[in-house]
């Protein structure tokens, strides 16, 4: 027994015995042990047949084959490794390694950039487009019929002499600024509007439908005229 | 040329200026790798393609050797992926292997001696049910028994080249001989 167990565990100490690994010191030992302990000595009788069985095998099919002549295509040699590799060993240092890493990231910084400004509202492709204003908008005053049709008359033989010629082409220049829209202000509702929404009996005001309706109502300066009759 | 050069050194010659190098390294595990094959796979020409197949990817991967490695791990742990691939290709093709149509842990039957018409022929009917027997040990299993059995190497070599503890490579051959005598329960064995 070892360690106090109540089983044999010698199963390494049976394969070094098998194989003739064991130290001398040891061996003489473990055949002692073995001449006392049944169980070990049938395990070591199993092993040692399984062993006996693969020995005859190599001995039988294997010893008598000649060892086969390889050859190595030393002409097409790749000594410094495969591609994979050599470029492995190239950029898979610190250095190099943190270069590609911030490169990489600012790569990711400009086509989100370019993306975002694709698809922005204000512009496409980054170029910002400006609406013109309007200013001084107000009616056209209509033109004097009468004069015009005598300038018009007055000016047909230059007109004619104007239309010989060749035409010339001018390119005007129109100034374009950004169109300002400014928001209406919301009025909060007054009580009275509450309370015709509230109320459907009440009907709001429409225009076109004015109703002459006698003002009753007493004014503040009616009120001081008659005072002031009444005091003298 | 190269002869009294260690095998990272021939490695290191064969990566820098001379290919040639690698040759010696060929010469000196040829043998073992075929055996190693031999004991994977069962098949004499399935042994010699995968340990062709070996040392041609090992010289072309020569570069991505690692230093702190030995040639010996380097080139087995290539061979093994060789012959798992010649295996995996082998049962694509519904090929009959080591372990032919039997099912893992099987115990396979045979006539008793008497009925065998000779000697020669039980043995050879007996290394048969073997191969079967080994070709159907779970992959670490396998590779430990062919290492010791077919390349002879010790358990110190084979904890190095594997790497893994020596206690490991005992446990493991303990259990594949363990697997070994239930597969062959019913093989009679002849001792002597």
């Amino acid at each position: 027994m070892r360690n106090g167990k109540d089983s044999c565990l010698f199963g390494e100490e049976l394969v070094s015995y098998i194989y003739d690994e064991l130290p001398v010191a040891e061996r003489r030992w473990f055949e002692g042990h073995l001449l006392n302990c049944s169980s070990c000595t049938a395990e070591f009788a199993d092993l040692s047949m399984s062993r006996l069985g693969v020995y005859e095998w190599h001995r039988d099919e294997f010893v008598p084959l000649e060892t086969p002549r390889f050859a190595v295509p030393y002409a097409s040699p790749e000594p410094s490794g495969p591609w994979l590799a050599a470029i492995r060993g190239f950029v898979f240092t610190p250095v190099r390694l943190s270069f590609a890493g911030g490169a990489l990231a600012l790569l990711v910084v400009a086509l989100s950039a370019l993306y975002l400004a694709d698809f922005s509202p204000s512009g496409v492709a980054g170029i910002q487009v400006q609406e013109p204003i309007l200013e001084n908008v107000g009616p056209a005053r209509a033109p004097d019929i009468a004069k015009v049709k005598d300038e018009v008359i007055a000016d047909k033989d230059l007109t004619e002499k104007i239309l010989d010629k060749p035409r010339v082409t001018v390119e005007a220049t129109i100034e374009r600024k950004p169109l300002i829209v400014r928001a209406k202000s919301i009025r909060k509702p007054t009580d009275r509007q509450l309370t015709a929404r509230g109320n459907p009996s009440v009907k709001a005001p429409r225009l076109g439908t004015f109703e002459e309706v006698e003002d009753t109502s007493l004014r503040l300066a009616d009120l001081v005229a008659d005072i002031d009759s009444h005091r003298k | 040329m190269f002869t009294d050069l260690t095998d990272e050194k021939l490695v290191e010659l064969a990566v820098n200026s001379e290919p040639e190098a690698f040759g010696e390294i060929v010469k000196r595990w040829e043998r073992k790798i075929f055996a190693l094959c031999f004991g994977m796979l069962g098949r004499e020409d399935d042994a010699r393609d995968a340990a062709q197949e070996a040392f041609v990817a090992a010289y072309r991967n020569i570069g991505s050797f690692r230093g702190d490695a030995k040639v010996s791990s380097w080139l087995h742990r290539i061979a093994v992926n060789q012959c798992l691939t010649i295996k995996r290709r082998a049962r694509t093709r519904a090929e009959e292997f080591m372990d032919d149509d039997r099912h893992e842990g099987e115990p396979i039957f045979v006539a008793a001696p008497s009925h065998s018409p000779s000697n020669q022929t039980e043995q050879a009917e007996r290394n048969v049910l073997v191969r079967q027997a080994v070709g159907s040990l779970p992959i670490d299993l396998r590779q430990v028994v062919v290492m010791k059995e077919f390349e002879d190497m010790t358990f110190q070599e084979i904890s190095d080249t594997l790497e893994i503890p020596l206690s490991t490579v005992k446990s493991r051959l303990y259990t594949a001989l363990k697997q070994l005598r239930s597969k062959l329960e019913r093989v009679p064995m002849e001792i002597g």
